[in-house]
């Protein structure tokens, strides 16, 4: 059993106590609003697409806005032209396609987030994307230069196999229940690679009755009907080296960014055979029988992505961006960017799926009802 | 090096052997205290021969036999003039005595070495006086503040004591205490030196033109003595602040022969926060907090004269700052919904810093022409973190305790010897060798975790990690000869060749140095230097303003050590009436830096640290204008740097040069002070400098989807920021003027002095940080029954001081 202690409260009061020093010296700190020298503002041409292999070619353009004043929704532009090349060679012209949302992702529209979702984005027609080819994409716009960026998709990384197991860890004091994976897989010697692992869940469970009788909901033979639950990409943690290469004693002491999105490179494992651990914490909603009742289920999808060096420096940034803004006592972190004369990023990755789990899922003679995410 | 060796013994010897003088050597001191006068003159007016005291007092000079006429002044005292006949080697010990009544108005305030003589250039001389009387924040005199008023060295963050010279980074600067490095020069996160100006004799900053007995860093040497002690009479100096009080006593322990010097300093924060933790504990009593910070420092000189040629001087500082924190409660839970539990919460948390320096010092005379010193010294600069959290279950009778404990450090060994050697009036060769044993501790953290459960089984762990000590070795030997080759051309031309080991990988780099002097007349000089410096030590640190988590490390197998190289042309111009003039050009450039990576933790890194920093280059460039007037009633002088300081590294920004956080264009600074009486005096200083470089983001855009994620992000959708390149805006200009006035009065005992001070008198709102704030409104729009949200943002800045005015008072007995 492994054992992490984190004491959130010290950290925070070391914290507070070193600021709390400085700023009683300061007797009397004031803000005020001050001009903002727009000189320096330049609009740039964005260029936003992940290409996974075996899928079209899906990029989206914009225009960078200035941070100041009343925020303007995002400027997508949709009457560029876009050149895509493979392997040097031209290919053909990307097309701008309306994109279908569900209600879900939509709703969106009303939140804390600041960026609005394209109407439209450009997609390749006949161009399926496929591992090992270079993608290039050189895009004419009115108002810009022409901006270019190019990516290798990589190959995908193939995941042996999967396993799983419940343990007891001590957090924060407490004792919780924590499920654990294994995921085998070999890495490639003759290249640098660069992954991100990440999960998915499902959950399906038996629609109840109550009882008058015993007064409690019970499962009625007769009622078939199952009601579905996703958690797509949950939060989980690691003690594995791959995934930790951020954390060290400082972190104990003053925190910094966790491995977000869990990604790792091959300096450690380069053309071995390795078994990562990670786990997620598990609430276990019935009793240990729950997931034998016929057309209940438990699915775990793990998949291994193999991340082009682009992806890997963007993801990364783009993560560390967001986390140390507005922290005035570290150095921004400017997010990585492949696209020459413009900024965002061109870029490919692939990705092996495996799943694991309890229950039988569908089955026919059930009804499924999918619900949200939990 | 070897031919260099050779050239110089060549023209040492030929000018010796065919010469018939006399040698003429001994001390020159201040006639009431005893203390040695560093850089006094000495000189012949029947030979038209002079020469210098070096750092001891210590002077030699070379005269024709016969008739002499030697005169020994040191600015601010009355010079003595001796009228002998001369015909064997003789010791003459000169007694100055400082100038009083009408000649007050001469009464120092200045520079001790004549610009146009001296072929040193981009160094300054200041004054302990000085540093007393010019104001500064919350009137604690502070010796690294004044020295921020200086041409070619920029401040750092606002209130603090970081410097910032030619282009350099703050762990680019030497600081000598005694000769002892300090590593950590603050206290209390940056707001105050290390340097108690009670007990400090003197005070120099060179800039460039480096002579060969310095070395170990790129930019800057701050060379600081301790007061020896008064051989004569026991004196005695204290005074009460609005945050600190200080004490110091000197006096002789064997008159003439053994004296020591002694002061201490102790702020009190954590004392006036006392009532207001008071106040809240007693609004919560369920809570009781308890927080302060304090610090406190020592110096300690003794000193013993065994005879004409032998003297032993021993000092030592301590100093250390401490934090803390407590926080205490009582709550009840329910962990099962039904019943109430008690707990007992306790949250403790300190931090604690400091610097131990110890040195002996041993001057031996080994002959009329030839003065040796021996040094070995201790330098140790620790910084300890520790914070324990127990919980205590009182129904259950269960128990969690958590602790940690951090520390990291350097501690330093030193061993060296010194010489100087004058062996005729046209060179004054110094020469000597160091070994340095450095102990680098960057950082171990020590877990204690127990659990008690109700049946009184035990979880426990107690563990280090991180622990990475390191040991290097340094080994440096130099030689210097102050040549005059005519009376208007001279040269100080030097070589410090220094060996750094570690981790069985070796680092020798020999540093060249050159300064030379062309006088046009008798107070017109043209000066230019050139000089090479190497640094074996990085201070990992990104925030500048001198956290105690700053985190002294060697250069490693991996990182190789930074260079500079640096050349200053300029003139130096003595008017009458004490005034001086000096324009100096200069370009530096530095390569082997370290800088953290973007995002890279500001505070101490404990392992890994070598893959957070970057390694790249940088160049300084500027003008350094310096017109000051160090006689007379009103002293003081305006200083004016133009000046660029670009970096480059390949990882950061791009590939594309930026530049540095502390590049400022345009620094302008005044000091003076002028004396109405001798009961009455003022000091004022006026700031201007372009404001400084921030990272600031300027543009938005969206971020990409990353590929496998859903929701669960809470930054799923965000824009994200462009900032154009690092270091990209800049602040708005940075001004302030400091006042103060201080009154004396001649009581029984001694004199005592009140001053009253005002930092930013007119309370200038100057730019600490630059932030974007939104403002959020949401608008409802019916037709789509949707709530739509508009925000606006606008830049703001923060300001750290306001007008602080203060008072103290001080008693000199």
């Amino acid at each position: 059993m492994k054992i992490k202690m984190k004491n959130l409260n010290t950290k925070s009061l070391a914290k507070y106590v070193i600021l709390t020093i400085a700023l009683s010296v300061v007797l009397n700190a004031c803000m005020k609003e001050v001009e903002f020298d727009e000189k320096i503002i330049e609009s740039k041409l964005v260029v936003n697409g992940f290409v996974c292999a075996d899928s079209l070619i899906k990029v989206q353009l914009a225009v960078s806005h200035p941070i100041t004043g009343v925020q303007k929704r995002t400027e997508w532009i949709d009457n560029a032209t876009i050149k895509l090349y493979i392997d040097g060679e031209f290919s053909e012209e990307l097309q701008n396609v309306k994109i279908e949302y569900n209600e879900e992702e939509f709703y969106d529209n009303y939140s804390n987030s600041s960026a609005d979702m394209p109407e439209s984005e450009y997609q390749s027609i006949t161009t399926i994307a496929q591992a090992g080819k270079i993608y290039k994409i050189e895009i004419e716009c009115d108002g810009f230069e022409m901006a270019w960026a190019e990516t290798t998709i990589p190959e995908k990384v193939i995941i042996d196999t999967v396993r799983t197991e419940i343990k007891e860890v001590i957090e924060y004091g407490y004792t919780e229940n924590r499920k654990f994976y294994y995921t085998k897989f070999s890495d490639p010697q003759t290249e640098k690679n660069y992954y991100r692992i990440a999960l998915s869940n499902s959950r399906g469970y038996r629609e109840t009755i109550w009882n008058d009788t015993t007064y409690q909901y019970e499962i009625v033979d007769s009622i078939k009907r199952v009601y579905v639950s996703y958690n797509f990409d949950p939060y989980i943690q690691s003690d594995d080296p791959l995934l930790n290469g951020n954390e060290d004693a400082d972190d104990y002491l003053f925190m910094g960014p966790d491995n977000e999105y869990k990604l790792f490179n091959d300096d450690l494992i380069n053309g071995q055979d390795y078994e990562l651990s990670f786990n997620e914490y598990y609430y276990n909603y019935g009793d240990e029988n729950t997931m034998e009742i016929e057309g209940e289920f438990e699915h775990s999808n793990i998949r291994l992505m193999t991340l082009s060096r682009e992806a890997y420096l963007y993801i990364k940034s783009s993560y560390e961006h967001m986390y140390y803004d507005e922290d005035f006592l570290s150095e921004p972190v400017q997010v990585y960017t492949n696209i020459n004369n413009g900024i965002g990023i061109f870029a490919g990755y692939s990705f092996d799926e495996y799943s694991i789990g309890k229950g039988e899922y569908p089955i026919d003679s059930f009804e499924y009802i999918y619900s949200n995410y939990y | 090096m070897r031919k260099i060796f050779v050239i110089l013994l060549l023209c040492l010897t030929t000018t010796w052997v065919f010469s018939q003088n006399v040698t003429v050597s001994g001390y020159v001191m201040d006639k009431k205290t005893g203390e040695r006068l560093l850089n006094a003159n000495v000189y012949d007016a029947n030979a038209l021969k002079g020469t210098s005291a070096n750092n001891y007092g210590f002077y030699s000079l070379s005269i024709p036999m016969g008739k002499a006429k030697i005169i020994a002044s040191f600015i601010g005292y009355s010079p003595v003039q001796l009228e002998l006949n001369i015909t064997i080697d003789t010791t003459i010990n000169f007694e100055l005595e400082m100038q009083s009544g009408e000649i007050d108005e001469i009464t120092i305030i200045g520079n001790a070495i004549n610009k146009v003589e001296d072929t040193q250039m981009s160094m300054v001389d200041l004054s302990v006086q000085k540093i007393k009387k010019i104001p500064v924040i919350l009137g604690e005199a502070d010796v690294l503040k004044v020295i921020q008023l200086l041409p070619g060295v920029q401040s750092g963050t606002e209130g603090t004591s970081g410097i910032y010279v030619r282009g350099g980074g703050p762990d680019q600067n030497l600081f000598l205490l005694d000769g002892v490095p300090v590593y950590n020069a603050s206290h209390l996160l940056g707001f105050f030196s290390v340097f108690n100006p009670e007990a400090i004799k003197s005070i120099q900053l060179y800039k460039g033109g480096f002579p060969a007995h310095f070395g170990g860093r790129l930019s800057s040497v701050v060379d600081i003595n301790m007061k020896d002690g008064n051989m004569k009479e026991f004196k005695g100096e204290f005074s009460i602040g609005a945050i600190s009080s200080k004490l110091m006593l000197e006096g002789p322990i064997i008159k003439d022969k053994t004296s020591f010097m002694v002061s201490a300093r102790r702020t009190y924060l954590d004392i006036v926060s006392k009532p207001i933790f008071m106040y809240m504990n007693r609004q919560y009593p369920d809570e009781k907090v308890s927080a302060g910070a304090f610090f406190h420092d020592y110096n300690l000189k003794v000193n013993h004269i065994f005879n004409e040629k032998s003297r032993l001087y021993l000092s030592g500082y301590f100093g250390k700052d401490r934090g803390f924190g407590k926080m205490q409660y009582e709550y009840s839970y329910s962990n099962d919904g039904y019943e109430l539990e008690d707990y007992e919460f306790e949250d403790e948390f300190g931090l604690e810093w400091g610097n131990i320096i110890g040195s002996a010092r041993w001057n031996y005379l080994l002959s009329k022409r030839l003065f040796s010193n021996t040094t070995l010294t201790y330098s140790r600069y620790q910084f300890e973190i520790g914070a324990e959290y127990i919980e205590k279950n009182r129904t259950q009778k269960t128990k969690t305790e958590d602790a940690f404990k951090y520390y990291s450090g350097i501690e330093d060994i030193t061993a060296k010897v010194d010489f100087d050697y004058f062996p005729n009036n046209n060179h004054a060769v110094k020469f000597g060798a160091s070994y340095i044993n450095h102990h680098f501790t960057p950082g171990a953290t020590k877990i204690k975790f127990e659990s008690v459960d109700i049946d009184d089984d035990v979880i426990d762990l107690d563990s280090i990690f991180g622990n990475s000590e390191i040991y290097a070795h340094e080994f440096s030997a130099y030689i210097e000869d102050d040549i005059e080759f005519t009376p208007r051309f001279k040269a100080n031309a030097g070589l410090h060749l220094s060996y750094f080991m570690v981790d069985g990988k070796g680092y020798i780099n020999p540093q060249p140095r050159l300064s030379l002097r062309l006088k046009a007349t008798e107070n017109w000089a043209l000066k230019a230097s050139y000089s090479r410096m190497v640094q074996h030590v990085h201070l990992l640190t990104t925030a500048g303003i001198g956290l105690p988590t700053d985190l002294w490390v060697p250069v490693t197998t991996k990182l190789a050590p930074p260079v500079s190289d640096q050349v200053a042309a300029g003139t130096a111009i003595n008017f009458s009436k004490g005034v001086n003039f000096t324009v100096e050009g200069f370009y530096k450039s530095m390569r082997n830096l370290i800088e953290y990576k973007e995002g890279s933790s500001f505070m101490g890194s404990a392992s890994n640290w070598e893959d957070k920093v970057e390694q790249g280059e940088g160049w300084a460039y500027g003008v350094e204008v310096m017109l000051e007037k160090t006689l007379g009633k009103t002293t003081g002088w305006i200083g004016y740097t133009w000046s660029k300081t670009e970096r480059h590294f390949k990882s950061l920004n791009f590939d594309r040069d930026f530049p540095a956080k502390y590049d400022r264009r345009h620094d302008i600074s005044i000091a003076f002070t002028h004396e109405f009486s001798e009961r009455f005096d003022i000091g004022a200083t006026w700031v201007y400098g372009t404001g400084n470089a921030v990272t600031l983001a300027v543009m938005e855009y969206p971020k990409a989807t990353i590929p496998g994620s859903g929701s669960r992000s809470s930054w799923y959708n965000e824009n994200l920021k462009d900032y154009g390149g690092r270091n990209n805006y800049r602040m708005p200009a940075y001004h302030r003027m400091d006042v103060g006035m201080n009154f004396h009065k001649q009581k029984k005992r001694g004199v005592r002095t009140w001053s009253i001070s005002a930092y930013n008198a007119y309370n200038c709102q100057n730019p600490f940080m630059l932030m974007w704030r939104t403002d959020y409104n949401d608008t409802y729009n019916p037709e789509t029954g949707r709530y739509t949200q508009y925000t606006k943002t606008k830049l703001n800045q923060l300001s750290l001081f306001p007008i602080i005015p203060s008072i103290s008072y001080s008693f000199k007995f």
